[in-house]
């Protein structure tokens, strides 16, 4: 495999499946991001395991400092809070998982189908992505939710409807580069239909810039339902949300500051690690910055 | 548009391959190829037309073409080889490109064992008889399959067998082009540029075509490396009776590979003949330039070297005589007027040149 990797073309911009893993493994953020990253979903996915107490029900005294017995101390309700902190783990992958998905799902069949295709599909599709970029990011969740109503469904499409054209335009750049390639013109040449192109061919090889995509949104989107829980749009109470904690925690920051500063940090821990996974992935696929300001400036 | 049709039409009735069935000529075909040849032509290419509009403007309003191929016609026979040689922007590639309908052809017809393609043509159908294999042998296969999947992939597409049995023939083509099946699981980075077109080959065959398109096939191959791949394009077709339209600057690959030869300067043929022919008697003082060009292994050989002056002139507007005449030594008055057709003159093959002869002659 080494020997193989030796002789081939410097020149073409490849992706090695085992030449990406050493990539990543080599860089320090994607390392240990992705550590991290799998510690919370093991969390999440294992929260009635791990959290020692039932998150929406009393577990001691209010507003308790840390203990033997509530570990991070209670909130004003006497709710364990580390139990609703790991929970709150599950809501926050959720929102996250759930808003980078839906963008990715929409957004990439629509850019590959714009950029493959052109004529007025291609028209159509920008005008409308540009119409969504034109509205702030926050502002457009706030409206969905508006109309819509909370609730953590309604939050996962109001983030992830607001993060569609980043897909658009990405996948619709890679698919204007791709579409002459030889590759392509030899799928043609074998007779295979448009939509056989676009699937089988073109949007596998758009892959490596969307994978970065999927984790700038997620944690964006992390950021985003934390930002519209504290104003009382995300998950309605008594739902542990991380946002929400902090914006209860703080009438009681005098009595229980572990209140306030736990979930921020649960908060700072989660958007690093994915940042340091998008960094890694970035690193290994060779692919340029995708900034977040392509998201909209949800965060 | 209107020289479109003009040239399209206006020498339509000139010569074509067609009048000269395989054995006719003065060729030095091999014996196993003799018999897998038919006296109709697997691919009729009549006045192949493909321009380029250049358009302009808010309403793309058409002011121009690309004369990229002018009422290209040839012959191609069941397991032979037709070459297409000329320099950069010769138009060689788009011939191959309009005849498998990667573009469509402005004008002109292609007849492909017996049927006509047309743009009603099914993909599907017109990839059964032809298959192309392309130049960069990299960029030419899916870097996300495996060399298995490449190679199996024109069977997914015409829904031939199931995956497995489609696996099984895809792993017996690689092993035909000499590919190990330890190595068929491997992606298209993880092998050498001799090995990836060996894929490109393979994937080439996995319809059964009747003609095979090759685009440069060897050009971005080391030497070694090229003269494998051409005795194994070589061995193919005498096994399996293939007829190739071997497109290629390289002459001496040209001499290895092809029965006949057609040269083509800036979208058109200007000398077609059998491969002795061309390289042994070149009548048009284009070919005589582009083969004084082609070094000799041999120290002592003299012989004269032509030089073209100038570049190779516009393909939007191009010259209303002879389109070599501008950078020919043997031109006179007439050829700045009258374009010459592909026609039989002085000697056995068809020349479009007012002044053929032999090299060094003063015409």
């Amino acid at each position: 495999m080494t020997t193989a990797a030796k002789e081939s073309s410097a020149a073409a911009p490849v992706i090695r499946r085992a030449t990406v893993r050493r990539k990543f493994l080599g860089s320090a953020p994607g390392v240990a991001g992705a550590i991290v990253l799998l510690i919370l979903v093991l969390v999440a996915v294992f929260a009635p395991l791990i959290a020692p107490f039932d998150p929406l029900e009393r577990a001691g005294k209010a507003l308790q400092g840390p203990s033997a017995q509530n570990w991070f101390g209670t909130d004003e309700l006497g709710r364990d809070l580390f139990s609703r902190l790991v929970y709150g783990t599950r809501l926050s992958l959720e929102t996250a998982a759930g808003a980078a998905l839906l963008a990715c799902a929409v957004g990439l069949p629509l850019g590959v189908l714009s950029g493959y295709l052109g004529g007025w599909i291609d028209a159509i599709v920008m005008r409308v992505t540009d119409f969504v970029l034109a509205v702030p990011g926050i502002l457009f969740a706030l409206v969905l939710i508006a109309i819509l109503g909370s609730g953590i469904i309604n939050l996962i499409l109001a983030i992830g409807i607001g993060a569609i054209p980043a897909f658009i335009r990405l996948s619709r750049a890679s698919t204007l580069g791709l579409k002459e390639r030889e590759y392509v013109l030899a799928a043609r040449s074998m007779g295979a239909s448009k939509a056989d192109i676009m699937a089988r061919t073109i949007a596998p090889n758009t892959m490596g810039p969307i994978i970065v995509q999927i984790i700038v949104t997620a944690s964006v989107a992390i950021l985003a339902a934390a930002a519209l829980s504290f104003i009382g749009l995300g998950t309605p109470p008594p739902a542990p949300s991380w946002g929400g904690m902090l914006q209860t925690s703080r009438s009681f920051l005098y009595q229980q500051i572990w209140y306030a500063i736990l979930p921020g940090v649960a908060l700072a821990i989660t958007i690093a690690a994915l940042d340091g996974v998008g960094r890694g992935l970035q690193t290994a696929l060779g692919t340029k910055t995708t900034g977040r300001a392509k998201v909209g400036g949800m965060g | 548009m209107t020289d479109a049709e003009k040239l399209a039409e206006g020498d339509s009735t000139e010569v074509h391959d067609a009048d000269r069935p395989p054995g006719s000529g003065t060729g030095t075909q091999p014996a196993a190829q003799i018999e897998t040849t038919s006296t109709e032509p697997v691919l009729r290419v009549q006045n192949l037309v493909k321009h380029f509009p250049i358009r302009r403007g808010v309403f793309g309003k058409q002011v121009g073409a690309i004369h990229a191929v002018d009422d290209v016609s040839f012959d191609l026979y069941a397991g032979r080889t037709l070459g297409l040689v000329g320099e950069s922007g010769s138009g060689k590639t788009t011939t191959g490109r309009a005849v498998i309908r990667l573009v469509e052809p402005t004008a002109g017809s292609v007849m492909l064992d017996g049927r006509p393609l047309t743009a009603e043509t099914r993909a599907k159908d017109l990839a059964r008889g032809m298959s192309m294999v392309f130049q960069d042998p990299m960029g030419s296969l899916n870097p996300r399959l495996s060399a298995v999947a490449n190679v199996a992939e024109p069977l997914r597409i015409h829904k031939s067998g199931t995956a497995v049995e489609r696996r099984a023939r895809a792993t017996e083509l690689l092993d035909q082009v000499g590919l190990r099946a330890d190595q068929v699981e491997r992606v298209p980075a993880e092998f050498s540029g001799g090995q990836r077109q060996r894929i490109g080959i393979a994937r080439a065959l996995a319809l059964s075509p009747k003609v095979i398109i090759l685009d440069e096939p060897a050009s971005a191959l080391d030497v070694s490396v090229q003269a494998q791949v051409l005795n194994l394009l070589r061995r193919l077709q005498s096994d399996l009776g293939i007829a190739f339209l071997f497109i290629s600057h390289d002459l001496s690959v040209v001499r290895h590979l092809c029965d006949r030869v057609a040269v083509m300067y800036l979208g058109e043929i200007v000398e077609i003949g059998d491969q002795e022919q061309i390289f042994t008697n070149p009548l048009h003082p284009y070919t005589q330039a582009l083969l004084s060009a082609v070094p000799i292994p041999d120290p002592d050989a003299k012989r004269e070297r032509i030089v073209l002056k100038g570049d190779l002139p516009s393909p939007v507007d191009p010259p209303a005589g002879c389109r070599f005449a501008g950078r020919c030594h043997r031109a006179q008055d007439i050829c700045d007027v009258e374009a010459p057709v592909l026609k039989i003159r002085t000697g056995a093959q068809p020349v479009a040149c007012h002044f053929p002869g032999p090299a060094g002659g003063a015409g």
